[in-house]
C-alpha cells in the first residue's frame, strides 16, 4: 500500500512539474480546493500482466476501444482500483464520479431538505441508515422514485470556471446542488488537461527520439512485437501507469502516430497532442473554453448515453457546442437502500461501463508518411492509431 | 398446416421463457372461475381478466375486439405497437431482440432465431413492464408472428401475469391466461418448491457475451448465426429493422430492473403481519437453494470469464458490508473482477455456457440483506460459506433448508405468530436451518467480530458437526502474507478477513494450475448436466447431448438427506 501512495505521489510530482514547466503557471490549481492525489488501491504487479489485461479488454466483445475518429474506454475505474481505509482511488480514467441523492430524515417520515453528496473526493463515501429510514426507502422504491444521481464528470481539473450557463445564470441544480466547478470539475490532479496532452507528447517523444523499448519486430513472440504492448510498457517506463484504460490507449495511439510518420496537414512542428488536446493557453489566446474536457458518450453513438442517464445542460462552449463532460444517471431508492455502504459503485458497476470516454482524433488533418526506416512502419495503416483491431 | 414444434415447445426457453411439458403450478391469482371458457353468462373478459391490471389485459379489454371465445385478430408488430400505445410510449421506443441456436430444431441442423419483445425503450419506469416472444417456426421457415408467448406486469398485484396467443389461421388468434406450460418454466428448479415463489422474466445468457444473442449495435455478437435462407424472409426482415433491432446489452439491463423489482416485491412479504412459517420459509429458500440459474461464456478471444463462474458473485456484496479491509481477498472483492484465461485461437476452446447461480437470486439476497428487518448479512455468509466451492447446485445448501420446510410443516413452532410480523421469524428460522442435531452453525462474534465456519469441502459436513460438538474445529490462521492453514484444511471457522484471503486462495489456485482451462471445462460439464436434468427452462447448451436425465438434486429438491 505504502509503495503505491509513493508512486501515485512521484506521478503526481511529476505531472504537476510538467504542467509547470510548460508555461510556467499552474493554471487551475490554486482554485482548485483539496488536490486530491489519489491515494490506496491500484493495480500493481508485472507490468507485462497488467498491459495484457489492457489489451484483452481492446479485444473482448464488442466495445472497440480505437476508432478512426476517436479513442475511447469506458469511465468505470480497472479491476484493482477500489477504496479501502486508506481512502479512494476510483477515478483514474480522465473521469470522475459521485453520487447526489435525498436521504430520508431519521423518523424515516420524509425526505431531508438538503441532498447529500456522496463519495466526492472531498465527501464521505457511505450514509448509514436506521430502519425507519430503511422501509421509507423501501416504500419509495415501490413507488418507482428516483432519490439520486450518479455523476460523471470529466470537466478537465485545471479548466476554470464559470461555466457557459454560470455566465447567463441558467445552471441547473440537481437535487439542490448548484451546477459549478466546486462541485462538477474533476478534482484529481491528473486528471486534467495538461497531463493528457503531456501524456500524448512524450509517449510519441519516445519514438521520435528513439528511446523506447522496441522488442523485436521481427520476433512475434517477442511481447513488444504487439503494438498495444509496446505503447502499453511505455506507460509502464515513463508514468507506471500502463494499468489504466486511458494511459495504455492514449500512449499506443501516439506511439503509432509517431512510428508511422503521422503529422496534422503535414505540419511536422504541430504536436499531436496539441492537434488532439487544445491547450489552455491556445484556447485562452482563442478567446475562451472550447475544450472543456474528454466528451461522455456511450458505445453506440458519442453523443447518446445508456438508459437512465442524460446529459447536464452546462451551455454551449465558445465553439457553440455542448461539451457533453457532465452526465447525471438515475439512481432509485432501492438501490440506495442496498448500496448505502458504498452507493458510489454502484455507479461505477451499473453505469460506468457504458458511460464512455471519448477522445476525438481529427482524422481529416492526419497525413501519415511512414519512414522508410521505421521499425514497424512495414505494418502502418492508414489509420495506424487504431491499435489492435479494426474500427468499426 | 402450420408447422408443428410441440417437442421442442417442451425444451424451449429463450432466454425469457419457455413452453413445458410439466404444469399445474398456477401463481396465486384470483379468479372465480377457471381460466378459460365458463358456462353461464359470464364473457371471456369478465372471466379471464376481471382483477388484472397490466398492459396486456388492459389491451384485451379496450382494443382487441377479442370475442367469447378469446379470438382476435393481430400479429406481433401490431400488438407491440398497441401495447406501447397502451403504455404511453410511442411504437418506434419498442425493441426486437435476437437470440440463435439450435433449440428449436433438431440436432445437427442451422441455428434458428427467436425474438424477445418489449416496449418503451426509453422510459428507464416501463421498459421492463411487457415482454412478447414468438417461439416457433412457421411451415415458411420464417419467424410465426401470431403464436406469442407473453407477460405483463400487474400495477395492482405487484407481479407479472402471462398470457398466450395461439395461431388459428391467417391473422385470427386465440388468447390463452396464465398458460401452464409457461408457469412451471418460469419459477425454480424442477421439483423444489415453488410455494409463495413469484413469477420472473429469465434471462439464460443474462451477462456479456450474452452467448447467442445478437448485441450490437456496440457489441460483437458470439455464436449468434441466423441462415441465409431466413435473413431475406419477411417476417424476420421486418421484424430486425432498424429501429427496433436492438443490443442484447440492452435487454440484460431491462431484465435485471425487472429482477429488482420482483425482489423488491418479495421482500416486502417479511413486512406481513400475523408472521407465517411457510411465507418466512419461502423468503428464505433462494438463500439456500438456486431457484434460477445464468450460464455465462468467456467474451470472444479475450480469455476473460466473469469470476462469479468460480466464486458465488454475492459474497463480493456481502462480505463488502461486513467490511473487509485491506488486501484481503482484493482479486475477487473487486466488483467487476473477471478470470482472466489465456486467448484462444478458436470458439471450440471457449468456456462457453457455465451455469452459475442466478442473478436474480443474487438481487433478492442483497434486498433482503439490505432490508430493514431483513437478513443479517452474517447469516447470508454463513450460509454461502458452507459448501462454498460450489458456488451452485449445492445439495448441501439446498437440503438444510428443503428438510426444515418439510419439518416445520408437522413440528410446529412454539410461538404466537399472530402477534408477530414474517421478519421476526427470519432469524429463528435461520437457526432451525442451521442447526443439524442439536448443534448449532452459527458462532458467536469474538471481540465483536464476526466468525464463521468456512466449509472448504461439502462432503465433510458430518465431519464438521461432529467437530463443532467436540469443539475441535481448527481455527483458519491466516499469515501476513495471506497464507491460510484453512486452504490445506475441509472446515475451519475464519473472521471475515480469514474468508477472503482463503477465497482468494481458492481463486489464485484455479488460475495457477497448467490445466486451468481443462478444469474449468470439466467444471462446466459437470454443472451444464445438472442444469439440463434439473432446470427444464435451460437453454440450447452446445455440447450437452451426453447429460443423462437424472438430477442430481433431486434429493436435495425434496428434502431427502444428502448430508455425507
Amino acid at each position: 500500500m505504502k509503495h503505491c501512495i509513493a508512486f501515485v505521489f512521484l506521478f503526481a510530482c511529476v505531472m504537476t512539474t510538467a504542467a509547470c514547466d510548460k508555461d510556467g503557471s499552474d493554471d487551475g490549481q490554486v482554485s482548485n480546493q483539496n488536490n486530491i492525489v489519489g491515494k490506496g488501491d491500484v493495480p500493481t504487479g508485472d507490468w507485462i500482466g497488467l498491459c495484457e489485461e489492457r489489451e484483452a479488454d481492446t479485444t473482448a466483445t464488442g466495445k472497440p476501444r480505437f476508432l478512426s475518429n476517436a479513442i475511447r474506454w469506458p469511465a468505470a475505474d480497472v479491476e484493482g482500483v477500489t477504496a479501502d481505509e486508506l481512502g479512494d482511488d476510483r477515478g483514474q480514467e480522465y473521469a470522475e464520479y459521485f453520487v447526489i441523492t435525498k436521504v430520508p430524515n431519521q423518523g424515516g417520515t420524509a425526505f431531508e431538505e438538503q441532498s447529500v453528496v456522496l463519495g466526492h473526493p472531498s465527501t464521505k463515501l457511505d450514509i448509514q441508515l436506521n430502519d425507519e429510514q430503511k422501509f421509507f426507502l423501501e416504500d419509495e422504491e415501490e413507488k418507482g422514485s428516483v432519490v439520486g444521481q450518479c455523476i460523471f464528470t470529466s470537466w478537465h481539473s485545471d479548466v476554470s470556471g464559470p461555466l457557459p450557463c454560470e455566465v447567463d445564470g441558467t445552471c441547473p441544480n440537481i437535487l439542490g446542488q448548484t451546477v459549478d466547478e466546486k462541485l462538477f470539475r474533476m478534482m484529481i490532479l491528473i486528471n486534467s488537461n495538461r497531463a493528457s496532452s503531456d501524456l500524448v507528447e512524450e509517449c510519441s517523444r519516445q519514438v521520435s527520439a528513439n528511446t523506447y523499448k522496441t522488442g523485436d519486430s521481427t520476433d512475434e513472440t517477442d511481447v513488444r512485437h504487439r503494438d498495444f504492448m509496446r505503447g502499453c510498457g511505455i506507460a509502464n517506463d515513463l508514468f507506471q501507469t500502463h494499468w489504466r484504460s486511458s494511459d495504455s490507449q492514449i500512449c499506443s495511439a501516439a506511439m503509432r502516430f509517431s512510428e508511422c510518420g503521422c503529422s496534422v496537414g503535414g505540419d511536422k512542428s504541430i504536436t499531436l497532442g496539441s492537434a488532439i488536446i487544445p491547450s489552455l493557453r491556445a484556447q485562452e489566446e482563442d478567446g475562451g473554453i472550447s475544450y472543456r474536457g474528454f466528451p461522455l458518450g456511450t458505445w453506440s453513438d458519442a453523443s447518446e448515453l445508456p438508459v437512465g442517464c442524460k446529459y447536464v445542460d452546462i451551455g454551449k462552449e465558445l465553439d457553440g457546442k455542448a461539451s457533453q463532460t457532465i452526465v447525471s444517471c438515475d439512481i432509485s431508492a432501492g438501490t440506495l437502500l442496498k448500496r448505502s455502504e458504498d452507493p458510489k459503485e454502484f455507479c461505477r458497476q451499473q453505469y460506468g461501463e457504458d458511460v464512455v470516454v471519448y477522445v476525438p482524433i481529427p482524422e481529416s488533418s492526419l497525413e501519415c508518411d511512414p519512414p522508410a526506416n521505421g521499425q514497424y512502419a512495414g505494418t502502418c495503416s492508414d489509420t495506424p492509431w487504431v491499435v489492435s483491431r479494426d474500427e468499426q | 398446416m402450420r408447422f408443428n414444434l410441440r417437442l421442442t415447445y417442451l425444451l424451449l426457453l429463450s432466454a425469457v421463457w419457455m413452453g413445458c411439458s410439466e404444469a399445474s403450478v398456477v401463481p396465486e391469482s384470483d379468479t372465480t372461475c377457471t381460466v378459460g371458457k365458463c358456462d353461464g353468462n359470464q364473457g371471456w373478459l369478465e372471466v379471464n381478466l376481471s382483477g388484472r391490471n397490466d398492459a396486456i389485459a388492459t389491451f384485451l379489454k379496450t382494443e382487441s375486439g377479442v370475442d367469447e371465445d378469446g379470438v382476435f385478430e393481430t400479429n406481433l408488430s401490431t400488438l407491440q405497437g398497441q401495447l406501447a400505445t397502451i403504455q404511453g410510449c410511442n411504437p418506434a421506443d419498442s425493441r426486437n431482440f435476437v437470440i440463435s441456436d439450435q433449440l428449436l430444431v433438431a440436432a445437427g441442423e442451422e441455428a434458428f432465431p427467436r425474438l424477445v419483445s418489449t416496449v418503451c425503450a426509453k422510459d428507464a419506469e416501463k421498459r421492463w413492464q411487457v415482454f412478447l416472444s414468438p417461439p416457433e417456426m412457421n411451415e415458411d421457415r420464417d419467424i410465426d408472428v401470431q403464436t406469442i408467448e407473453m407477460f405483463a406486469w400487474d400495477e395492482d398485484r405487484q407481479g407479472f401475469n402471462f398470457y398466450k396467443t395461439t395461431a388459428e389461421g391467417g391473422e385470427t388468434v386465440s388468447m390463452e391466461v396464465e398458460p401452464d406450460e409457461c408457469v412451471r418454466c418460469h419459477l425454480g428448479g424442477d421439483g423444489l418448491s415453488v410455494e409463495h415463489m413469484p413469477m420472473l422474466p429469465v434471462m439464460n445468457e443474462l451477462t456479456q457475451p450474452w452467448e447467442h444473442w445478437n448485441a450490437a449495435p456496440g457489441f460483437d455478437s458470439q455464436q449468434h448465426e441466423i441462415p441465409e435462407d431466413v435473413k431475406d424472409k419477411p417476417n424476420y426482415t421486418a421484424l430486425t429493422r432498424q429501429p427496433w433491432l436492438a443490443s442484447a446489452s440492452e435487454l440484460e439491463s431491462t431484465i435485471r430492473k425487472a429482477h429488482e423489482t420482483v425482489a423488491n416485491q418479495r421482500v416486502r412479504l417479511r413486512r406481513k403481519s400475523g408472521a407465517s412459517v411457510s411465507e418466512t420459509m419461502s423468503l428464505l429458500r433462494p438463500i439456500f437453494c438456486d431457484e434460477q440459474v445464468n450460464y455465462v461464456s468467456e467474451s470472444g478471444e479475450s480469455g476473460q470469464l466473469l469470476m462469479n463462474a468460480v466464486v458465488d458473485v454475492s459474497m463480493r456484496e456481502i462480505f463488502s458490508k461486513l467490511g473487509v479491509i485491506g488486501e484481503a481477498g482484493k482479486k475477487w472483492r473487486d466488483l467487476n473482477a473477471r478470470i482472466r484465461l489465456s486467448k484462444v485461437s478458436s470458439t471450440e476452446q471457449r468456456i462457453s455456457m457455465m451455469p452459475v447461480r442466478g442473478e436474480s437470486n443474487v438481487i433478492y439476497e442483497l434486498s433482503l440483506i439490505a432490508a430493514a428487518r431483513g437478513l443479517e448479512p452474517a447469516l447470508a455468509a454463513q450460509v454461502r460459506l458452507l459448501d462454498w466451492k460450489t458456488p451452485v447446485f449445492s445439495s448441501l445448501r439446498c437440503s438444510l433448508w428443503t428438510q426444515t420446510d418439510e419439518r416445520l410443516r408437522t413440528d410446529r413452532l412454539d410461538l404466537d405468530l399472530e402477534s408477530l410480523r414474517n421478519y421476526d421469524l427470519i432469524p429463528i428460522l435461520m437457526e432451525e436451518i442451521l442447526s443439524i442435531d442439536g448443534v448449532s452453525l452459527l458462532l458467536q462474534k469474538e471481540n465483536e467480530k464476526d466468525r464463521f465456519y468456512i466449509l472448504n469441502d461439502g462432503s465433510q459436513f458430518k465431519a464438521l458437526i461432529a467437530a463443532i460438538s467436540e469443539d475441535s474445529v481448527e481455527l483458519a490462521v491466516c499469515d501476513e502474507m495471506g497464507k491460510c492453514a484453512c486452504d490445506d484444511l475441509p472446515f475451519c471457522i475464519g473472521s471475515v478477513d480469514d474468508v477472503a484471503y482463503v477465497i482468494e486462495n481458492h481463486v489464485e489456485s484455479i488460475l495457477a494450475s497448467p490445466t486451468v482451462r481443462d478444469d474449468l471445462r470439466k467444471e462446466r460439464n459437470s454443472r451444464v448436466c445438472t442444469a439440463k436434468a434439473c432446470y427444464s427452462n435451460h437453454p440450447f447448451i452446445e455440447g450437452s447431448e451426453h447429460c443423462g436425465s437424472i438430477c442430481p438434486l433431486d434429493d436435495a429438491f425434496a428434502g431427502r438427506s444428502t448430508n455425507n
